[in-house]
């Protein structure tokens, strides 16, 4: 790195006036709270007033806490379910990109661009309306086509005591059909962001190779198996990365449908939505800090393992 | 070149335009007198019209008796409200009066920063009062509730004027009763009203047999229903007393802690178990998982007909009554009796209901026409004045012997007489969040009352002792730092070369004098006995240490 002596800096000043507001602005909005969250999560801290140090207590009390347990283990459910989930994604930017006809092809990649301008919470509204016990599509759906009976009678042969006959499922209110239904939760989950992605992956894939596949007498799912997947395999990375990072972070989803409290039995309870709980409901602002940092470091974690062991081919 | 400057002259252009534009605004916004009228400002959040139009005419009457006045009223959607406040407050540029949510947390932040406190003013009679049988009463006095509404406990002073009295009851559909019971009286008691959930449940599977898709539900229930002291109380009410070590007569969780850590109580008591299994009785009548449902969900229920009765509170009278296309009508929560084949024997007396008025209004510190606004609330308050206003909107009145014109009404009137002092079965932290948890599976039917509590106990034991402890320990640290600033104060007022004392500091500052009382008193007392300082002041007969003191008592 060059070193900039003081003397340019007479001629850089400029450049260096415009970042600053930039840099100052991160500061302050970005590392100003991580490190105060890294400090307080040393503190017993009511969110305001000072607070009392307490070392690692905060840290052993979360390794000990049921509920954290349950959050992480939970959200490893919920990467593993993710990572079925990216398949829709792949699919359909692969068929996309496969089309023939420009027009087609423009079109629906306009298709995918529209979803992202409705704003989140209006989606997670409208799924959960989906789940409406008396209201809702899915029972609406499962009713009419007779499904519910059937799962009524596959219930009772197997015992489960979740379908009873004559009462529709409160799937997000069943201790039982809580997580599935946090699993089925946006079918047929094609991403937006996640088909665009691809699709810029596979726009650079040349089209020297399809002609070479073609000529090799390369069927269409050993042309994606063997062309197309390794070499969009960049962002297959950057997509497991931020879906890692996003099933992590996110608690925005259950705070909204299930409540603080994390829906009956607390089959919902994530980390995240834990760390809130513990924040702005029982006001343990220090406690929070440290479950926050653990998912830091699980993040961190997570995220290394992934550069280093899925690998790219170039 | 020239291009280069055209940009910039356009930037600057707007630029300017753009300041001009916010100082405008903001010179209006503060605006504290128009043409020689003075503005007060007063900002809620009940956007209906029914309540504009009720506010508007209540200040157009003020306006009309005070012509140097104008009232400026601004509504700002629920969802949005307190976060305008919030910043509004912390900006300095919050309106003269503002509708108070809540008496705790976050509003009682912002009540001790930014609100004046109106403690010295309520033992004065309201003006307004004049010629009724309230004019020599001093204006708290004149309150059904006394004011509690408008009193944060905390902070041990008044910060709020009610204008209304809230109450939660039973609203249902008349020609749906009709339709399935022959009769479209509401119930007697428990026991009816239990018969009448059956009957409605046999409706809807009858008719179910001709409409396959017929849906519908005795009650719609949400999260936020507030039926459990209603049945809870009655049945437990008592049993704590003697574990009341603090001696506070109030229900208290550190009760119940004591009682299970000495082994002398357990959640397993017959009568809790009692409690609880009235409890599920009624829950069994509400549609699935309502634990998980809004009230705007349970309210769709009831408008679309597909529940046959609904909790709601006085404000939501007028609403069903326009909004329906049935008949609606409304009842208070059928008691359980000493005569209760199954609940009898628990049973100690009927629920005495929190009476605590609602729509609060209080006085912002930087409100520059403060006499004007706190007059404009006794104007509100004063008993024929509340009553027009309440009547308009269906709602009950906040003030003594304001007459009721919708005699629906009637039912709302609180319970006052009754029992308490039931156990607490959780506190902030662990246990809060097991019953969140837990409690909607034990109403469902997907928990039983033995594993519900023997799980709720396990959390009392080996949650709640560090929980209080950490609690402890946070409120010394923060009274730590309330001393500190206490003496920090002291010291301004003793050395006077420190700079001028900060007046606003304290409730009746402004003298050393009184403030120096206050500091004592403060520091001797706790807060306690803050709030009743400034009248003794005020007359000159103030003693130290104050009569109901422990140390002044032989």
């Amino acid at each position: 790195m060059k070193r900039v002596h003081r003397k340019n800096l007479r001629y850089h000043w400029k450049v260096y006036g415009f970042v600053l507001p930039a840099l100052i602005l991160i500061a302050v909005f970005a590392y100003y709270p991580a490190a105060a969250a890294i400090y307080y999560a040393f503190h017993l801290w009511d969110g305001h007033g000072p607070g009392v140090y307490v070392g690692l207590d905060n840290f052993r009390r979360a390794f000990a806490d049921p509920v954290v347990h349950h959050g992480f283990t939970l959200v490893l459910i919920l990467v593993i379910a993710n990572l079925f989930k990216m398949i829709p994604s792949m699919v359909t930017a692969v068929v996309i990109h496969r089309l023939t006809s420009a027009r087609w092809n423009y079109f629906y990649r306009a298709m995918f661009v529209i979803p992202m301008i409705i704003p989140q919470m209006v989606a997670i509204l409208l799924w959960k309306f989906y789940y409406d016990p008396t209201f809702g599509v899915i029972n609406a759906l499962l009713e009419n086509t007779g499904m519910l009976d059937g799962l009524v009678w596959v219930d009772q042969q197997l015992g489960w005591g979740v379908f009873r006959p004559g009462i529709r499922p409160a799937w997000l209110a069943q201790r039982e059909l809580v997580i599935p239904s946090l699993i089925f939760w946006g079918f047929p989950w094609v991403g937006v962001v996640g088909v665009l992605i691809y699709l810029a992956g596979l726009a650079n894939i040349g089209q020297d190779v399809y002609d070479a596949a073609r000529v090799d007498g390369v069927g269409p799912f050993r042309l994606f198996l063997n062309v197309e997947f390794p070499l969009i395999m960049t962002q297959f990375r950057l997509n497991l990365i931020l879906m890692v990072i996003f099933t992590l972070r996110n608690y925005e989803l259950f705070l909204v449908v299930l409540g603080d409290g994390g829906g009956p039995g607390g089959g919902g309870m994530v980390p995240g939505l834990y760390m809130f709980r513990k924040a702005f409901v029982d006001q343990e602002a220090g406690y929070a800090s440290t479950i926050g940092l653990l998912m830091f470091l699980l993040i961190l974690v997570l995220t290394w393992i992934n550069q280093k062991f899925v690998r790219v081919e170039k | 070149m020239t291009k280069r400057y055209v940009s910039i002259i356009m930037l600057g252009t707007f630029l300017v335009l753009s300041s001009l534009h916010v100082a405008r605004v903001t010179l209006q916004e503060s605006d504290i007198q128009v043409g020689g009228r003075r503005i007060v400002r007063v900002a809620h959040s009940m956007s209906e019209p029914r309540t504009q139009a009720a506010f508007r005419e209540l200040a157009d009457e003020y306006e009309e008796l005070h012509p140097g006045v104008r009232i400026r009223i601004q509504t700002i959607p629920p969802r949005a409200y307190e976060q305008w406040v919030t910043t509004q407050l912390m900006g300095e540029m919050a309106p003269d009066l503002v509708q108070i949510l809540e008496t705790s947390g976050h509003w009682a932040n912002l009540a001790q920063t930014h609100m004046q406190s109106l403690t010295h003013h309520i033992n004065q009679p309201n003006p307004y009062n004049k010629g009724t049988t309230l004019e020599a009463h001093p204006w708290r006095e004149t309150f059904i509730d006394g004011m509690d509404g408008g009193y944060f406990l905390h902070l041990m002073d008044f910060y709020g004027v009610p204008l209304t009295l809230e109450t939660t009851r039973l609203f249902y559909n008349r020609d749906l009763f009709l339709e399935a019971t022959g009769s479209d009286q509401p119930p007697e008691n428990f026991s009816e009203w239990m018969d009448i959930c059956d009957q409605l449940h046999t409706y809807r599977d009858q008719r179910r047999r001709d409409e396959p898709r017929y849906h519908m539900f005795p009650i719609a229930g949400s999260a936020d229903d507030d039926y459990i002291p209603h049945y809870f109380n009655p049945l437990t009410a008592g049993m704590m007393d003697k574990y009341d070590i603090g001696l506070w007569g109030l229900p208290n969780p550190m009760a119940t802690l004591y009682g299970l850590h000495t082994e002398t109580f357990t959640l397993r008591h017959p009568r809790i178990r009692l409690g609880f299994e009235a409890l599920r009785d009624i829950a069994s009548h509400f549609q699935p998982g309502f634990m998980n449902d809004q009230v705007e969900q349970r309210r769709m229920l009831f408008v679309q007909e597909r529940a046959a009765m609904v909790l709601g509170n006085t404000q939501d009278l007028g609403y069903y009554q326009e909004i329906c296309n049935f008949r609606v009508g409304v009842f208070n929560f059928p008691r359980i009796d000493a005569s209760h084949p199954r609940y009898g024997e628990a049973y100690e007396g009927p629920p005495r209901e929190r009476v605590a008025g609602t729509f609060s209004f209080g006085l912002t510190r930087t409100s520059r026409n403060a006499d004007i606004a706190l007059d404009f609330l006794r104007f509100t308050t004063a008993r024929d004045r509340n009553a027009e206003f309440c009547s308009a909107l269906d709602w009950f009145p906040a003030i003594k012997g304001a007459p009721l014109l919708n005699p629906d009404l009637e039912v709302f009137a609180p319970q006052e007489e009754g029992v308490g002092r039931y156990p607490v079965f959780y506190i902030t932290g662990s246990t809060q969040l097991y019953v969140e948890q837990n409690l909607p599976l034990y109403l469902d039917g997907q928990m039983t009352f033995d594993s519900f509590m023997t799980g709720l106990e396990n959390e009392w034991i080996t949650e709640v002792p560090a929980e209080v402890d950490r609690l402890i320990r946070i409120w010394i640290r923060n009274q730590e730092q309330t001393e500190f600033n206490v003496s920090r104060s002291k010291a301004r007022m003793l050395f006077a070369e420190a700079g001028p004392v900060e007046a606003e500091l304290f409730p009746g500052g402004g003298t050393p004098y009184q403030m120096g009382l206050e500091i004592i008193e403060l520091l001797d007392t706790g807060n306690v006995s803050r709030r009743f300082i400034w009248d003794a002041l005020q007359r000159g007969d103030y003693t130290f240490p104050p009569p109901h003191h422990p140390s002044a008592i032989p």
